[in-house]
This record gives structure tokens, C-alpha cells and sequence, in this order.
């Protein structure tokens, strides 16, 4: 059997880490003697924290990894040229909106009173915001033209019942009078069988990332390998 | 024996569909990052993707991979990496050279339920003539305006996620829907790996205990003096 070096040590860096982050967060004063080997002695908790620390600051790093790989991204495609002209003129936007916003925010940095109002936050209430919610009330339309594709494509007891129930719920809803038995029933749906069917594949994911998380400090995930 | 998911036996002939039609296949790893609650998921994502775009690295076209968080750029930068490695050194090959025409892993702002993400992705469906898109990981309603806009080009649609609204989504707009844990299955179902295989095997039989250990619970509250 074949071992590479880095695999090894790179499983090995990971179940210490993962094991040591473990113990030394879920280990309290409530285990007697154990707390008191794991915190005076091996001083776990310490350990614990200061890898916390440092996934913290991993993660925040990565923001710049994010800007960066948006910039390459578009860049390249203006560097090659490639694509419909529509296609590079919104790269070109794009980094052209990025850099000045950046060189907005400086600049206002250096010179505002915190009195002032920023234009970097009036282009995010406004912009960027507004946006966002016309793309918001775009989600209905498209949920709408999904239930109508279910039944051409195919049909089948679940797609109808799916369709039945979205029907219920609208139906439910509206204000009328003399929907009194309608009501009672969407209620019952959503207290029993909607809420026991929500609970179920709750359960299934919870125990699948259980699962996930227990192969990586097991070492038998093959992702760091 | 797995129980067959439509999902799953779906993957070869989208992959081998891309490779024909010289388009590259989308994997979404959506708002799944390490270093969050979702890193179990995260990491699932980035399996699916492994043995997924292993299937196209005789193609033309890098796979395209997309985050919105941060830290799930350095993974999905890596499976993709992998992938190509685990095809031996022609592959690799083709993988450095393609990388320097197209950028395989992109980061679209920002977070959970982002609707730039959703519209950054709809943007690219067109813009990289995308074959097929397997919209996975952490999504909610925002995977609508996706789906419907794979749904315009024509292109195929899998679709899952942890968050009960995107299964919804998923259910009604995509043509295979993973629901629940199904999309942790990768690697026995794509993979056929002994470890991923027996993975799927423990995960259905706790997924059974768990009825029984409920159904057992609830008989005995019902029959103890008192109960419902």
C-alpha cells in the first residue's frame, strides 16, 4: 500500500486540529476531572480559541480572494477579446462601477465629517437595494411560470399534488368570506403533514452532515488528501 | 445496492452531452463555504463536483464552478485541480492550458439568498453558452430565477439544497431534483467508491433507526397512561 507524504500529514494536521477544537470547546467545568486535565493540563481551550482565531481570520482574508478572482474574471475577457460585444461591454462596466466606487470610498474616507451622509451608502440604499427587490418580485413570476412547466413536461401524482397544494395555499389566503372549512384544512396541512415532512428531511440532512462531519475527523474524507 | 436517484443516473449523459457539444457544464456550490455551518455540505458539493467534471476533462471547455462566499473559492479551485489530476498528466495538461483562456472558478456577491448571485448566474448562462447546470449546495428561493433562466436557453437543470425552500424550487422548476440528503451521496452514486458506497449504506440505515427509533417513541406515548 502506497502512502504519499502529503496526504498523510495533511490528514494527520486535520483530525489533531479537528480533535483538539472539538474537545477543547465541548469539554466544560460540568466534566469534573476531565475539564481540569484538558483545561490546566493540556490547555486545550486555549488551542481551541487560537484555531477558531485563525479560521476567522482564513475566511476573512478571502474576501480579497473573492475580489480578485472577480476582477481576473472579467479582465480576462476583455483581454481576449472573447464573447458577444454585449458581453465584454458588461465586463467593461463592471470594473469600470468597481473602481470608481473604490476610489469613491477612499476618497470620502479621507474627507467627510461623520456628520455628512456617504454617497458609497446612498449608492447601496438606492443602487444596490432597489435592485435586489425588483429582482425579489421578479422570484414570483418565475415561481409561477415553474408550476405551470411542471405539468407539461410531465405528469405524475406528486407534480399534481404539488400543484394542488400551491393552489390550496392561495386559495387559503384570500380574504373571502365562507372559506371557513378551506382554512381549517390548510391549517391542519400545515400543522401535521406539511410540518412532519418538513421535520423528516430536516432529520435526513442533519444526520447526513453529521455523517460528512464525522468522516472529516475521521480522516476518511477525500478532500484534503 | 443503491436505491436508483433520477438525479444521479441523469449525470452521465449531461457530461457526455457536454463534452459532444463543446460546452462547459456549471456547478453551483451555492452559499456552502468551510468555516461555516455549512462546511459538511461544502464539502459534499465540492465531491459532486469531483466526479462530475472528472466526466469532462476530455472535453474542450473547463467546467465552471461558482461560489457566493469567500472561503469556498480556495475549495472549489482545488476540486477542480483534483479532478483534473486524478485523469493522469495529459489531463492536467489540458487543464493548465485551458485555465489561461477561462477562469473555472468565479465568485459572485454576496452571502445566503443572494439575488446578485441568482442575476450573476443568469447572466452567464448566456454568456458562456453553459450545457448544463447543476445548481447544488446551499440555495433558497433565488434558485427560481436561475432555473427559469436555464429553462429559456434549453439547458438541463439539477438542482438541491439544505434549505427546505430550495427543495421546493428544486422540486417544481428543475428536471432532476436531489431532495433531503441526497445530494451527500455523490461519491457512492458518481464515484462508485468503496468508502462513498458504504457512506450511502450507513446513511439509509441510520436514516431507518431513525423511523423506527420515531415511530417506536410515539406508539409508546400514545400508549402510556395519559398519553395523546
Amino acid at each position: 500500500m502506497r502512502f504519499r507524504l502529503g496526504s498523510v500529514l495533511s490528514t494527520v494536521v486535520i483530525v489533531a486540529v479537528g480533535f483538539i477544537t472539538l474537545v477543547g470547546l465541548l469539554v466544560g467545568p460540568e466534566f469534573g476531572d476531565l475539564w481540569i486535565v484538558v483545561n490546566n493540563g493540556l490547555r486545550l481551550p486555549l488551542f481551541a480559541s487560537l484555531f477558531v482565531q485563525v479560521a476567522v481570520i482564513v475566511v476573512t482574508l478571502t474576501i480579497l480572494l473573492g475580489l480578485v478572482n472577480l476582477m481576473v474574471v472579467h479582465l480576462t475577457r476583455l483581454r481576449r477579446g472573447e464573447g458577444r460585444f454585449l458581453n465584454r461591454m458588461n465586463s467593461g462596466v463592471l470594473l469600470a462601477v468597481f473602481i470608481g466606487t473604490l476610489m469613491l470610498y477612499m476618497i470620502e474616507r479621507l474627507t467627510s465629517t461623520p456628520s455628512q451622509q456617504s454617497v458609497c451608502s446612498v449608492l447601496l440604499e438606492q443602487v444596490l437595494i432597489a435592485v435586489e427587490s425588483a429582482l425579489a418580485a421578479l422570484l414570483f413570476f418565475s415561481l409561477v411560470y415553474g408550476a405551470s412547466r411542471m405539468l407539461r413536461t410531465e405528469v405524475s401524482f406528486s407534480r399534481v399534488l404539488f400543484i394542488a397544494m400551491v393552489v390550496l395555499v392561495l386559495v387559503a389566503a384570500l380574504p373571502l368570506p365562507g372559506l371557513g372549512l378551506v382554512t381549517q384544512f390548510y391549517d391542519w396541512l400545515l400543522l401535521v403533514p406539511i410540518n412532519a415532512g418538513a421535520r423528516g428531511l430536516l432529520i435526513g440532512i442533519g444526520l447526513a452532515t453529521a455523517l460528512t462531519g464525522l468522516r472529516i475527523l475521521f480522516g476518511q474524507d477525500k478532500t484534503y488528501h | 445496492m443503491q436505491r436508483p436517484i433520477e438525479a444521479y443516473a441523469a449525470v452521465p449523459s449531461l457530461t457526455s452531452a457536454s463534452v459532444e457539444a463543446g460546452r462547459p457544464i456549471h456547478i453551483s456550490f451555492g452559499s456552502a463555504a468551510p468555516g461555516h455551518g455549512s462546511t459538511p455540505l461544502a464539502l459534499a458539493t465540492a465531491d459532486f463536483a469531483y466526479y462530475t467534471a472528472q466526466r469532462v476533462t476530455v472535453g474542450d471547455e473547463l467546467p465552471l464552478l461558482t461560489v457566493t462566499e469567500t472561503s469556498a473559492l480556495p475549495l472549489a479551485y482545488d476540486t477542480l485541480r483534483r479532478a483534473y489530476e486524478a485523469r493522469g498528466p495529459e489531463a492536467m495538461k489540458r487543464y493548465n492550458a485551458l485555465r489561461q483562456r477561462r477562469v473555472g472558478v468565479r465568485w459572485y456577491p454576496a452571502g445566503m439568498n443572494s439575488l446578485a448571485f441568482a442575476s450573476g448566474i443568469t447572466a452567464m448562462h448566456s454568456e458562456e453558452r453553459v450545457e448544463t447546470h447543476f445548481l447544488l449546495g446551499r440555495l433558497g428561493i433565488e434558485l427560481a430565477l436561475m432555473a427559469e433562466a436555464a429553462h429559456r436557453e434549453n439547458r438541463t437543470v439539477i438542482a438541491g439544497s439544505d434549505q427546505l425552500e430550495g427543495q421546493a424550487v428544486a422540486f417544481a422548476l428543475a428536471d432532476h431534483a436531489l431532495i433531503g440528503d441526497e445530494v451527500f451521496a455523490a461519491g457512492g452514486y458518481l464515484g462508485q467508491t468503496p468508502e462513498g458506497l458504504r457512506r450511502n449504506r450507513i446513511a439509509d440505515t441510520l436514516r431507518l433507526a431513525m423511523v423506527a427509533v420515531l415511530i417506536l417513541v410515539s406508539v409508546l406515548s400514545v400508549l402510556q397512561p395519559g398519553g395523546a
